[in-house]
């Protein structure tokens, strides 16, 4: 019988508490009728309302909600663009580790090389690229913070997360099938595209969601390599979080935990281990 | 907060003609971009920064040929026209700038108005809790402990927070002598070591912190303490009796203006008498445009927090540009807010 | 001498054609990594080296004084103020991943103990404030923390702070923040090793009436050891680069090589990209310690 001792149980609860109300303190901030700070005024929808354009045009507030949608039109293009190259870049990846006989120093330099986005500081990510930019720009006008700079950021450290879950399926997904095919005199393009890529597409579309994820929630890659007219949400928020939150923040962030939610229960769903076909 | 016209959405950024202006956030009446597209067909695509550093750094940082208007505090000018990041201005395309006061015209740090105009102009001092004080405060309820009366917070924008320490200190605001900067780094890491102290932060955080409850007294721009006034009457501002500094803002334009002819447009448009007047009296800063000083409320032309009477200017110091020397205010902040 | 054909994965194919084929594949996710990580990381080492203008910008001509400047000789004389950032980063980087590393254990351990049904839910719970970004769960923590929010009561009640006092800006908030952002970083591996665990070692152990300390010890750890290595790495090398938490919840009075980075990365561009070099050295060196230790302790 598996037990667990009573320490790590209270353990356990307090890390889910700690990661977990941080949320919660924003949810209920979100329906507060207070314009500041974190005393109760009362439940209101009003903020909510806001957001989709039904708000009262305080000073204050009268272009923050088109900014709000200009950064979540700009977080999500961001996120598509970065995540559909990291795909096909990291997808590429994986296979071609399994796909030739690599001596050990070659492979190890592969996955090293493959890893090193991973293992560096995402901050140090970041200032590579912004001193890069700045550098460049004495010989090359088109050398600037902006969207191009952010998706170069963004594939950087999605291509490894990609080619790590890509991989790991691979693995599982074994040589056996695919030389067993090879012997019943299947192509090679059939062996790929009938056996292997079947098995893999649960892999790649977790991959792929697990980049955009990655993407959206960039702030530190995003807030050194974006242009004025690419601000992201995170961006925006910590901008906000600086000068004293509005409240249709609040509504905003829990929104985005919502929806994140659902993406983390779809991702769960897909990556289930199945019965071996 | 940035406002960007639908133009993204309406298929290629750059196809119609777009301005955009960096300037300090809140810092420009919410109406007045609209109004402009209005006017001129031109968008306006607004990003906003919290402190002039940091301003300085983006442009830097290769955001020049990214903004055509930048709003820059007197003493940047001379710096940013030495690191040759401002355009010279063509008069002939901006025919309101002869309402320029002429107190404002031909400054020190950009001799004939060659590089700017100014926009606003205002003060730094401190926004408080009416109640926690009897009097208005001096710079001793933010710098000295020992006299704080409940949570402070400072300024995070090294020249602004340390010539107000200067000034609290009695020595030159744009002193170059080691020995005063020693001393101004000595009561701020005081300052900041207290209990009391919620750190550093730009001028709007501190004044909501003050708003919601949490502080008593915050280093901010007056304008904004202005605005938080009215909906809030228990909060007051000050400029410390001691003295402070003074502060014109300037638009000016980028060295690699993506659209300079809409730049100048837009400066133009700015200083048309009636909008200075009304952008002026909605941020509740003071207007350098002479031609627009008619027009603002008499309310607000005598409210001393927003024009401060000749006697305070007296008292009122103006930030300058110190060439090598400046690496010696960057040490300074750097070791203060590094401790 | 041409090289023999092999088999490989049904393949009658020369290893070398068959590793040019791979390369074709590999070439664009490592030419990519190459041009936007490595080469920009060669680039802040030569900007590190360069001289400094009157207003920080870059001039290139050899000097090592950004380096030294960074690490205190200023030159106006040492200043310790930067090796104290680092140590106070250190500390704060070592302290918390180790907290993490508790925390992840025993919430690894409940939910590897669960039935199925409950341990997919508890998962999902652990990744979705992962796939939240930090600034809005840091910012979250600002609101528990305000003076007028539901902890400050609590801490005011218990005596460790006066009433309505904010507990932020302060130390405390710096590690819960800390704590609370890393924490998810390292339940993922440590979740990987916990599930696949033996757990008849560690019913043998109980038979054989060893105390709670003894089964940890001697029947768990030893399982879970390079799942704790891997999410120690995974935990202190983002630890070291932060900034975020210290800059929301620290309010400048707590500042980390994380901050000193980011305020001077464009105002001091040779000594921004200096400090950006000894954070290279620090990982490097966190690195190299994560893969000898795991060696030693088995030696």
């Amino acid at each position: 019988m598996k037990r667990v001792g009573a320490t790590s149980w209270i353990l356990a609860v307090a890390t889910l508490a700690l990661i977990w109300l941080p949320l919660a303190a924003i949810a209920v901030a979100s329906f507060n009728a207070a314009r500041f700070g974190a005393e109760w005024k009362g439940f209101t929808l009003g903020w909510y309302a806001s957001l989709f354009g039904h708000g009262a045009a305080v000073t204050d507030r009268a272009l923050l909600v088109p900014a709000i949608r200009a950064a979540t039109a700009n977080s999500l293009i961001l996120a598509a663009a970065s995540t559909a190259i990291a795909t096909a870049l990291g997808t590429a990846l994986a296979l071609a580790l399994e796909a030739a006989p690599w001596p050990r120093r070659l492979r190890a330099a592969i996955e090293t090389t493959m890893r090193l986005p991973l293992v560096v500081p995402d901050l140090l990510l970041a200032a590579a690229l912004v001193v890069a930019i700045k550098v460049l720009a004495a010989f090359w006008d088109a050398a600037a913070p902006g969207m191009a700079a952010m998706i170069a950021g963004h594939v950087t450290f999605q291509v490894p997360l990609v080619a790590l879950v890509v991989h790991a399926r691979l693995r599982q997904i074994g040589v056996a099938q695919i030389e067993t095919a090879r012997d019943l005199y299947a192509s090679r393009w059939f062996a790929a595209s009938r056996v292997v890529l079947p098995q893999l597409t649960s892999a790649i579309v977790a991959a792929a969601m697990l980049a955009a994820i990655v993407s959206l929630d960039d702030f530190v890659v995003s807030f050194f390599t974006a242009s004025p007219r690419t601000q992201v949400l995170p961006m925006l928020i910590y901008a906000q979080a600086k000068r004293g939150v509005p409240a249709e923040i609040d509504a905003l962030a829990t929104l985005i935990v919502a929806a994140t939610s659902v993406a983390a229960v779809a991702i769960v769903l897909i990556t289930r281990p199945r019965r071996s076909t | 907060m940035r406002l960007l016209i639908i133009l993204l959405l309406c298929g290629g950024v750059g196809s119609a003609a777009d301005v955009t202006v960096y300037m300090y956030s809140e810092y420009i009446d919410p109406a007045i971009p609209g109004e402009f597209t209005a006017a001129t067909g031109i968008g306006v695509t607004l990003d906003v920064y919290e402190a002039q550093e940091e301003m300085l750094a983006k442009l830097q940082a290769g955001g020049l040929g990214q903004y055509d208007v930048v709003v820059a505090s007197d003493v940047m000018i001379a710096q940013m026209i030495a690191l040759q990041l401002l355009a010279p201005l063509d008069k002939r395309l901006i025919p309101n700038a002869t309402h320029l006061w002429t107190r404002f015209a031909d400054p020190v740090y950009d001799r004939g108005n060659a590089y700017t105009l100014p926009y606003l102009w205002g003060t730094i001092g401190i926004a408080y809790r009416r109640d926690a004080f009897a009097a208005p405060p001096t710079w001793a309820a933010v710098l000295d402990p020992a006299a704080a009366v409940g949570p402070f917070v400072l300024m995070d924008e090294a020249r602004s927070m340390l010539g107000s320490t200067l000034v609290h200190l009695g020595r030159p605001a744009n002193s170059r002598d080691p020995a005063d900067l020693a001393a101004a780094a000595a009561a701020l890491g005081a300052a900041k070591a207290d209990a009391r102290c919620l750190g550093f932060d730009n001028g709007v955080a501190g004044l909501r912190r003050v708003a919601a409850g949490e502080a008593v007294a915050a280093v901010t721009y007056n304008g904004d303490a202005v605005r938080e006034q009215d909906v809030d009457p228990g909060i007051g501002f000050a400029v410390p009796a001691e003295g402070g500094i003074v502060t014109v803002d300037n638009l000016c334009i980028a060295a690699k203006a993506p659209d300079p002819a809409a730049a100048h447009a837009f400066i133009d448009f700015l200083y048309r008498p009636e909008v200075a007047a009304r952008n002026a009296a909605t941020m509740r800063y003071a207007t350098p445009n002479q031609a627009a000083l008619p027009l603002i409320d008499a309310k607000h032309r005598a409210d001393p927090g927003i024009y401060p009477p000749d006697e305070q200017m007296g008292r009122l110091h103006v930030l300058e540009d110190l060439g090598a020397d400046t690496r010696l205010y960057d040490e300074t902040w750097a070791r203060i807010k590094a401790e | 001498m041409t090289e023999p054909a092999i088999a490989f994965r049904g393949d009658l194919a020369t290893p070398r054609s068959l590793r040019a084929r791979a390369l074709g594949l590999a070439a664009p996710a490592l030419a990519w990594i190459t041009v936007f990580l490595i080469a920009p990381l060669c680039l802040v080492l030569a900007v590190a080296f360069c001289g400094r203008g009157d207003y920080g910008q870059i001039e290139w001509r050899f000097t090592s004084a950004n380096l030294a400047r960074a690490l205190g000789c200023a030159a106006d004389g040492f200043s310790d103020v930067n090796l104290r950032i680092a140590a106070r980063t250190l500390w704060l980087s070592a302290g918390t991943t180790a907290i993490c590393l508790v925390l992840g254990f025993a919430l690894s351990l409940v939910i590897a103990t669960r039935r199925p049904a409950l341990r997919a839910l508890l998962l999902a719970a652990v990744m979705i404030p992962f796939g939240t970004n930090l600034v809005i769960r840091t910012y979250g923590w600002q609101l528990l923390l305000a003076g007028r929010g539901p902890l400050a009561p609590i801490a005011a009640a218990l005596g460790l702070s006066e009433p309505g006092l904010a507990l932020y800006p302060s130390p405390i908030a710096v590690w819960v923040g800390m704590v609370a952002a890393l924490a998810p970083f390292a339940v993922a591996p440590l979740y990987a090793v916990v599930e696949r665990l033996d757990w008849s070692l560690v019913e043998a152990a109980r038979d054989l009436n060893a105390g709670r300390w003894r089964v940890l010890r001697h029947a768990l750890l030893p399982q879970v050891a390079p799942g704790l290595t891997a999410a120690a790495v995974l935990t202190f090398i983002p630890a070291l680069g932060m900034f975020v938490v210290s800059d929301l919840l620290g309010g400048a009075k707590h500042m980390l090589i994380g901050n000193l980075v980011q305020q001077q990365l464009a105002r001091d561009w040779p000594y921004g990209a200096a400090l950006g070099v000894w954070l290279i050295v620090a990982t490097l060196a966190a690195l190299v310690l994560a893969r000898r230790g795991p060696d030693r302790a088995r030696a």
